[in-house]
């Protein structure tokens, strides 16, 4: 029996504003429990939200970066619940009118090939306090710092139909909320949370199947082993002639595997009604058009950019596009290259930079070569100072600290020998050292040919220009 | 809680108003506007969301009144609204005020947790919770 699985993702994406959603309380991450959740937050009585600018600035951004629909009013709704780090009792949400609707985010599949996966709708909200259950003697401990911090919420269609889809589709996500500034994307701190509704039925048929959403999922990796695990256990269950239950799931990651956290509530469930504090938020098209003004490149732009400008090819332009940081890296560094240079740059960062990093468990950021070091390097490579084999011993000595390119050259007498008398008389010396080899050679054994561009490049200690070492080589033979 | 009839009862009104066919106001007609789709279970429902206790003794009249209700503001129907734009509040001529991103608000946790009823490293303790 073939099976296929339908999924649909809900993210979390928290704002990166200095004060939260409805109050003038901080949201730095981190503080001493409650010492930055006010009155606002607490649900005091009497006390009424003020809507922050810069959040709803925002999730305009998102908005327009994903082509989407931004209604001229978007309404704000009270979603009621009753959990203790909800001390209103309620969230501030945004019900059937949401601030952005009908958009379209283009994920890019392994082959290539890219696909639309439509967001259905993305709205702004609060987040709630945090919960912690242990230690306190049989109670819990509530830390309400987070309460009020805003959020938008981003629902994507159906569209995903495999986990691999899945990890793609908030990779690009993750990578376009950075890109826009709009948010820091950390996620061991909460800032990028994903839940994800998982049905699967049998190929051809054309009615959903029940769904489960899985909560709790805070990576990449987590997402995608989450939801392959729910696709595998939905798939027994249906086959052994069980009914797929609609809940809540929790994944544990230590296991490896989603049980159940609580059946699912109806969206009457909680109630919701239009927040009476709240006017309707008006978006007019002056507002709309600044904010477009400010949208930077995005990744996709970038992406045909370095394709069409630069001559990368398409595979090489996508990974320095997947992060801003990655992209201002590499921009820096054809800066001083130039762009003739582009390609072999990128051949670089990509290559030994991105492994040395990966090795170390760095990210681009926190690369002990900059882009202005890397640059050098390539520089000396281009003018012929240094061969590209040389330069893995440049590029080795600047990751251990050892200062500018032209530092190391200088310093270990890297310099490459380009002249072509010294060249000749180590490929003389060389032929005169291998008499047998030069004497199979020379009776067709042409492979040997690597063998005496290895000994002069040995002999010199790898510092001979290796084109013209062939071409004397091929001259002396 | 006003609210919560309200939403809800917008909601069983479009539902019943999709099934009733209301005749035309000018005709000299006897309207028929008693409700048949609202049952003991709607109202049963009703109320769990409402989070009302209501005596299964009380049901019957429960729904009596509120197909009368219903009934009542189904009249609303006869109007001819196809020109008119939805009034998203009532104060809709008024811009919705926002503030500038910046922290006003200082620490003022000591105060609060003099209010409250246990606290420990800072959090506020309450009955487990685990979901």
């Amino acid at each position: 029996m073939e099976w296929e699985a339908t999924i649909g993702l809900e993210v979390h994406v928290q704002l990166s504003t200095k004060s939260k959603l409805f109050s003038g309380a901080p949201t730095a991450y981190g503080a001493e429990p409650n010492t930055q959740a006010c009155f606002i937050d607490l649900g005091f009585p009497g006390v009424l939200p003020v809507l922050n600018r810069d959040a709803v600035m925002k999730a305009l951004k998102f908005g327009l970066s994903i082509g989407a629909e931004i209604p001229p009013y978007s309404v704000f709704s009270r979603k009621n619940y009753f959990y203790p780090d909800l001390p209103k009792g309620y969230q501030i949400s945004q019900g059937d009118h949401p601030i952005v609707s009908h958009g379209v985010l283009n994920i890019r599949l392994d082959n290539g090939e890219s696909k639309p996966i439509r967001i259905t709708r993305a709205h702004l909200e609060e987040d709630a306090g945090k919960s912690l259950h242990e230690d306190f003697h049989g109670q819990s401990g509530i830390d309400l710092n987070r309460a009020g911090t805003p959020l938008i919420e981003i629902v994507s269609e159906p569209d995903i139909t495999s986990s691999a889809e899945a990890v793609a589709y908030l990779k690009t996500l993750h990578s376009l909320v950075r890109y826009l500034e709009i948010s820091d994307g950390n996620m061991q701190e909460g800032s990028f949370r994903c839940d994800a509704n998982v049905s699967v039925r049998r190929k051809g048929e054309t009615k959903l199947g029940t769904r489960t959403e899985t909560k709790n999922v805070n990576s990449f990796r987590f997402v995608e082993k989450a939801i392959e695990y729910e696709i595998s256990r939905q798939i027994s269950v249906l086959e052994s002639g069980g009914e797929i239950v609609q809940e809540t799931r929790l994944y544990d990651s230590a296991k490896n595997e989603t049980r159940p956290m609580r059946s699912k509530e109806e969206a009457t469930d909680y109630r919701y009604f239009p927040d009476p504090d709240l006017l309707p938020l008006v978006i007019n098209e002056k507002w709309l058009k600044d904010v477009k003004e400010t949208l930077p490149e995005l990744p996709w732009e970038k992406q045909q950019r370095f394709v069409t400008e630069l001559d990368l090819s398409d595979y090489d332009a996508n990974i320095l596009s997947s992060q801003r940081e990655l992209a201002n890296y590499f921009e820096q560094a054809i800066k001083t290259t130039g762009k003739t240079a582009a390609k072999l740059t990128a051949n670089w960062i990509i290559g030994d930079l991105l492994g040395a990093l990966n090795k170390n468990n760095l990210d681009i950021a926190r690369s002990p070569i900059s882009p202005d070091q890397l640059a050098g390097m390539i520089a000396r490579i281009s003018d012929n100072t240094i061969s590209g084999k040389i330069a893995k011993t440049v590029f080795e000595a600047m990751w251990q600290g050892e200062g500018s390119a032209d530092d190391v050259i200088a310093k270990q007498g890297l310099t490459q020998i380009t002249d072509d008398s010294a060249i000749q008389q180590a490929v003389d010396e060389i032929l005169t050292s291998y008499p047998t080899q030069l004497a199979e050679y020379r009776a067709g054994k042409e492979s040997l040919f690597g063998f005496f561009v290895g000994q002069v490049m040995k002999a010199t200690k790898g510092k001979a220009n290796p084109q013209q070492v062939n071409e004397v080589l091929k001259k002396k033979l | 809680m006003i609210r919560v009839w309200q939403t809800v009862i917008k909601g069983l009104l479009s539902r019943s108003c999709r099934l009733i066919k209301f005749p035309n106001p000018n005709l000299n007609e006897e309207k028929k506007l008693a409700n048949p789709l609202i049952t003991e279970n709607d109202v049963r429902k009703v109320a769990h969301l409402a989070r009302l206790t209501l005596n299964e003794k009380d049901i019957p009249e429960r729904t009596k009144n509120l197909v009368n209700i219903l009934d009542m503001i189904a009249h609303i129907n006869d109007r001819d609204t196809q020109n008119i734009t939805p009034m998203s509040s009532p104060f809709a001529d008024t811009e919705l005020f926002l503030r500038d991103d910046i922290v006003t608000e200082p620490n003022k946790r000591d105060a609060a947790h003099l209010i409250a009823p246990a606290t420990e490293s800072g959090l506020y303790l309450v009955p487990q919770v685990i979901d």
